[in-house]
C-alpha cells in the first residue's frame, strides 16, 4: 500500500469508527448495549462458536475491519505441539477469525509469529494454524530471520527505547492480537500483551533489561486493532512450552476485547478460577502479573473492567 | 561398437542422475527432503562410506555398495569410478567445462579458446604412477585402521566431493535464497521464506572447499582423472581388483591402425595407441574410447587368466621419456634420484607421523574426562564448555573415528549448528562437524544428521530414541542468572526446555515471587535449547556439557518437581462455572 492511499484509509477507517451510526452491524451493537461493547466474555462452547457469537455482539468484524483492509493477525504460534497441548492458539478459532476478515471485505490477511525456535515452519505445521489460515485464503509470513525485521523507536518506552519490530507490525491498516491463555515459567501467565514477543526479533534483551516493562512499553507501540483471547484450553502448569494436554484442560473460555490490557486482566482472573477449579497450577492474582499494571501505567488500557461496556456471555 | 555406444549413453545418464541425488541434499536450502529421499539415500551409494559403515557394525546391508561395487569390479572393472562416484562425475564436468571454449563457435578463435584447446583438450598416455597409488591406499587403510577418518576424509572421493558442496554450493545457494526472499519482502512479497538460522560457514572452511575445488578443477582440465589414478584410495583398491576381474577391456591388435583417437580422449590417460594396449587397472569405464574406435578394435574380453601383471606394467619401459613429465604434473613425485620405494615409505611414515600428532593433540584433553564429560571445550576458560557429538552418533569417540567431514550433515542441519570445526576437535577433527549451540540448537523433533550420515558416524535414530538421547548436561550458574544479577523475571531456558528439564523454584524473599531455574540432570538431553536463548552475555548462566558416551535421559515425572506451589482447596459452590455467571469476574 502507498503511503498516500494509507493515510486516506486510515482517515477513513477511522472516521467511520468514530460515527456511532456507520454500519448496520454496528447499529445491532448499540441496540443490544446501548453503546458499542469494549468488551466480550464468552463460556460454553467451542472456540469457533465462541467467537462467531462473541464478534457479532461487539458489532462484526465489519466494525474493524474496512474493504480493502491489509489485516495482520498474530496468533501465538511458538511452539512444535499440537493444539491439544494448549501450546499455541487453537488454530481453528484463527482460520475464522481469517475468513470472517476477508468476509468484511479484507484485501489480505496476514499471518506470522516469531517462533520460539528456528523450525519455524515446522511450528506453522505442528501448531496446525498454517493449514487453517491457508485454507480460508489466508497468508503465513515468516516472522524468524532478522532481515523480516525493521528497527522502530519506541517512544513511550521506559526500559524498550528501540526495537527491531516485525516489518508487518509496521503501520497495519488492522492489526488482530490472538493469543493464547497459558502458564509461563518467567512470566506467570502469558496471554495479549505478552503475545507480542512474537513481534520482535532480540528477546534476549528484553530478558536482560526489566522483561515485564519491556512487554508494557511494546504495547504503546503496537497498533492494536482488536484483542481474542482463545481460553478454551488452558494450560495451567509446564508452560509455556507444555508437555501434555491433561495440564490444559478444556476450560471454555474466550474473551474479545478492543482494550488489551483488560482482555489480560480479565485473562488473569479466568486463569486463577480454572486453576482453583481444577487444583493444578497457581491461580496467581493480578499484582503477581507484574506487565498488566505497567502497561496500565504507561497508558495502553485499563485493567479495571468496571471502566468498560462489557457483556457476559454463556453458551453453556 | 553400437552396444558401446548404449553403454556410454547408459553411463551418462546414470552418472547425471546420481550426481543430481547426491546434490539434491546439499542444494535442499529448505530441508523439505522427506522421508521418501532418506529411505532410498543415494549417499548409500557410496564406496568407502559403505566400507566404513560395515566396519561401524551397521552390518553388510548397510554397506551394500561395497560389497556390490567389489563384486562389479572383480567382474567387469572400476564401474564405480564413472558410474556412481559423485567427485568423477564432477571432474567429468569439470572437464567439460574447461574445454568449453575450445569447442564453442564464438570462443574457438579467441585466446581463451586457443589456450583451451592447446592445454586441454587432449590428452596423452601416462605411465601409471603406482607409488603414489600404493601409498595412498595404505594410509588409508591406516587412517581407518587407527580411527583417524578425518584424515581419510582428505583422500577419499565423496568426503572431498562433500567438503566442496557443503562449504561453497550449500552456503552459497542458501544465503541466494535468504537475499531474493529478503529484496521481495521489502517490496511486500512474502512467498520466498527465509531458509532458517544461519547458513554460513566458516570463512577458512570455506577456502579448504575452494582450494579442493581449483585443485581438482586444474587437475581434471590438464590430466583428466589423474587424482582417480595416482591419489584415490577407492580408485586404487578398485584397481587392484579389476586386475584380477573376468572381463576386461582390452585393444585388438590386429585390427588397430594405431589412429590415436581413444588415447586423445581417454581421460585415464590409460591407453597407449602406439603400444596398441590399455591399462584396465586404471580404467575408469567411462566407454568412450569403445564407443568411437572406428575400428571396433576397443572391446570386453572374458580373460580370467592372471596376465594382469603385463597389462598394468607393459607401456611402462616404452615411455620412459616421459615419465619426468608425468613426476612433476602428479604432485606426488620423488625428488630425482630418490628411489621410489623410499618415496612410498616416506609418504607413509609421514602419515603416521600425522596420525600420532593427531592422536596426542586428541588425549590431550582427555584426562579431565573423568565426570564422563567429553574431552574436547569450545571455551577453555569455561570448565562447563565441552563439545558434545550428535545424537545419533553414541560418543564422542565413535564419532571422530568415524566422520570423515562430508559435510552432508551441516547441509541437512534444519537448525544449522552443524558447522565444520577448524580446531575445535583438535587438528584430527578438520571440518567435522561440531555443534554450535551460539547458532540455534538440536531441534527436538529432527533426525535429519543421522537420516543423511553415510558413514556410521552418526548412526540413525528413531525418532522417540531421539528425543531421549542424553548427549550432554546443562550446567547452571546462578551467579550469571539475571534472575539473581538484576532481580528480574526471565525463565528462557526453562520455556524453550523441549523435556522439562529445568524447573523455576522460588528465589530470594518471597515478597519478590522470582523463580530461579533447576536443571534436572538425568532429564536433561543436552539439545542447547536453553544455552542458546540464556540472555547472559556474554558467558551463558547455563552452558551444555557434551558426554563422552550417551546414553538415554530420564523422562520428566511430577514426583521430581522440587517445587509444589499449594493450591488451596477449592471452593465448590462458589467456583463451579454455571447458571447465568460462569465468570470469575
Amino acid at each position: 500500500m502507498k503511503r498516500r492511499e494509507f493515510i486516506v484509509k486510515t482517515a477513513l477507517g477511522s472516521a467511520a469508527a468514530a460515527l456511532p451510526f456507520s454500519g448496520e452491524l454496528f447499529a445491532q451493537a448499540k441496540q443490544a448495549s446501548g453503546k458499542p461493547l469494549d468488551i466480550v466474555a464468552l463460556y460454553g462452547a467451542t472456540a469457533s462458536e465462541m467467537f462467531e457469537r462473541g464478534i457479532a455482539e461487539m458489532g462484526g468484524m465489519g466494525r474493524f475491519v474496512k474493504k480493502g483492509d491489509s489485516v495482520v493477525v498474530k496468533p501465538n504460534i511458538g511452539w512444535d505441539q499440537p493444539p491439544e497441548v494448549g501450546a499455541n492458539t487453537d488454530p481453528d478459532l484463527v482460520g475464522l477469525v481469517v475468513k470472517k476478515c476477508f468476509e468484511a471485505g479484507a484485501k489480505e490477511v496476514l499471518c506470522f509469529d516469531h517462533t520460539c525456535g528456528n523450525d519455524w515452519q515446522n511450528r506453522y505445521k505442528m501448531s496446525g494454524i498454517a493449514e487453517k489460515v491457508e485454507a480460508n485464503g489466508g497468508k503465513m509470513v515468516a516472522g524468524n530471520d532478522e532481515y523480516m525485521f525493521v528497527e522502530r523507536d519506541i517512544p513511550r518506552g521506559k526500559s524498550l527505547k528501540r526495537a527491531q519490530v516485525h516489518k508487518l507490525t509496521v503501520d497495519p491498516d488492522v492489526f488482530i492480537n490472538i493469543p493464547v491463555l497459558k502458564h509461563h515459567g518467567g512470566a506467570k501467565i502469558t496471554c495479549a500483551l505478552k503475545n507480542y514477543m512474537g513481534c520482535i526479533y532480540d528477546r534476549q534483551w528484553w530478558h536482560r533489561n526489566d522483561m515485564p516493562q519491556c512487554i508494557a512499553d511494546y504495547a504503546t507501540y503496537q497498533k492494536t486493532t482488536l484483542t481474542i483471547v482463545d481460553a478454551y484450553r488452558i494450560m495451567l502448569q509446564h508452560g509455556p512450552r507444555g508437555s501434555s494436554p491433561k495440564f490444559a484442560p478444556v476450560s471454555k473460555y474466550q474473551i474479545i476485547s478492543t482494550d488489551i490490557v483488560a482482555a489480560d486482566a480479565a485473562a488473569v482472573q479466568i486463569f486463577a478460577a480454572v486453576a482453583r477449579q481444577n487444583g493444578m497450577g497457581k491461580p496467581y492474582s493480578l499484582d503477581e502479573i507484574k506487565y498488566i499494571a505497567l502497561a496500565e501505567k504507561n497508558g495502553v488500557g485499563t485493567a479495571d473492567l468496571s471502566k468498560l461496556n462489557m457483556k457476559r456471555i454463556s453458551l453453556a | 561398437m553400437k552396444i558401446f555406444k548404449t553403454l556410454r549413453a547408459l553411463r551418462v545418464a546414470v552418472a547425471l542422475a546420481v550426481f543430481c541425488l547426491i546434490s539434491a541434499q546439499f542444494a535442499d536450502v529448505y530441508h523439505s527432503l522427506g522421508s521418501a529421499y532418506y529411505s532410498a539415500n543415494p549417499t548409500s551409494l557410496m564406496y568407502a562410506p559403505a566400507l566404513l559403515k560395515i566396519l561401524a557394525g551397521c552390518g553388510l546391508a548397510a554397506g551394500w555398495a561395497f560389497v556390490a561395487f567389489t563384486l562389479a569390479a572383480f567382474a567387469f572393472g572400476r564401474a564405480y569410478c564413472s558410474f556412481a562416484c559423485p567427485f568423477g562425475i564432477l571432474m567429468d564436468i569439470l572437464r567439460r567445462i574447461s574445454i568449453l571454449p575450445a569447442k564453442s563457435r564464438f570462443l574457438k578463435n579467441t585466446a581463451a579458446g586457443k589456450f583451451c584447446k592447446k592445454s586441454f583438450s587432449v590428452l596423452k598416455y601416462s605411465p601409471a604412477i603406482p607409488f603414489a597409488r600404493w601409498a595412498f591406499l595404505a594410509l588409508s587403510a591406516a587412517a581407518i585402521a587407527f580411527g583417524y577418518g578425518a584424515l581419510f576424509g582428505f583422500v577419499e572421493p565423496y568426503s572431498l566431493y562433500g567438503k566442496i558442496m557443503g562449504s561453497i554450493a550449500h552456503p552459497a545457494a542458501s544465503l541466494a535464497v535468504d537475499e531474493a526472499g529478503r529484496m521481495l519482502s521489502s517490496r511486500g512479497v512474502y512467498s520466498v521464506p527465509p531458509v532458517g538460522g544461519d547458513p554460513s560457514v566458516p570463512l577458512a572452511s570455506f577456502a579448504i572447499g575452494a582450494a579442493i575445488l581449483f585443485a581438482i578443477w586444474a587437475a581434471s582440465a590438464l590430466r583428466g582423472r589423474i587424482y582417480c589414478n595416482s591419489i584415490c584410495p577407492v580408485g586404487a583398491l578398485l584397481g587392484l581388483f579389476s586386475k584380477m576381474s573376468l572381463f576386461r577391456l582390452e585393444v585388438d591388435k590386429s585390427s588397430c591402425v594405431s589412429c590415436g583417437l581413444c588415447e586423445r580422449n581417454c581421460k585415464a590417460q590409460c591407453i597407449d595407441a602406439k603400444g596398441k594396449s590399455l591399462d584396465f587397472s586404471r580404467c575408469v569405464l567411462c566407454f568412450d574410447c569403445a564407443a568411437n574406435c572406428p575400428k571396433k578394435s576397443i572391446s570386453f574380453k572374458f580373460s580370467p587368466a592372471a596376465k594382469s601383471e603385463k597389462s598394468g606394467r607393459n607401456p611402462a619401459p616404452k615411455n620412459s621419456d616421459e615419465n619426468p613429465r608425468a613426476r612433476l604434473s602428479g604432485g606426488e613425485g620423488p625428488p630425482a634420484g630418490m628411489p621410489r620405494r623410499s618415496f612410498g615409505a616416506a609418504l607413509l611414515s609421514l602419515g603416521a607421523i600425522a596420525c600420532s600428532a593427531a592422536k596426542s593433540d586428541a588425549r590431550a584433553g582427555a584426562d579431565s574426562a573423568k565426570d564422563g564429560a567429553s574431552p574436547y571445550s569450545l571455551d577453555p576458560a569455561d570448565p562447563r564448555s565441552r563439545m558434545p557429538s550428535p545424537p545419533g552418533s553414541k560418543s564422542v569417540e565413535n564419532f571422530l573415528e568415524k566422520c570423515t567431514g562430508c559435510q552432508i550433515c551441516t547441509a541437512a542441519c534444519k537448525a544449522h549448528i552443524l558447522k565444520p570445526s577448524l580446531g575445535q576437535w583438535g587438528l584430527s577433527g578438520l571440518m567435522r562437524p561440531y555443534m554450535d549451540y551460539s547458532a540455534g540448537f538440536c531441534l527436538h523433533a529432527c533426525q535429519n544428521c543421522s537420516n543423511a550420515c553415510p558413514t556410521g558416524a552418526i548412526q540413525f535414530i528413531s525418532e522417540d530414541d531421539k528425543r531421549y538421547e542424553k548427549i550432554g548436561t546443562a550446567i547452571f550458574d546462578q551467579n550469571l542468572c539475571v534472575v539473581k544479577t538484576d532481580g528480574t523475571d526471565c525463565a528462557a531456558c526453562a520455556e524453550h526446555c523441549p523435556v522439562q528439564a529445568i524447573e523455576m523454584i522460588p528465589f530470594g524473599d518471597p515478597k519478590n515471587s522470582l523463580y530461579i531455574p533447576h536443571v534436572h540432570e538425568d532429564v536433561c538431553i543436552g539439545c542447547g535449547a536453553c544455552e542458546y536463548i540464556c540472555p547472559v552475555m556474554p558467558r551463558k548462566a547455563i552452558v551444555v556439557k557434551g558426554l563422552a558416551v550417551h546414553r538415554r535421559a530420564a523422562k520428566f515425572d511430577e514426583s521430581m518437581r522440587i517445587y509444589k506451589p499449594e493450591v488451596k482447596a477449592p471452593k465448590p459452590s462458589a467456583e463451579k462455572p454455571a447458571g447465568a455467571n460462569p465468570f470469575p469476574f
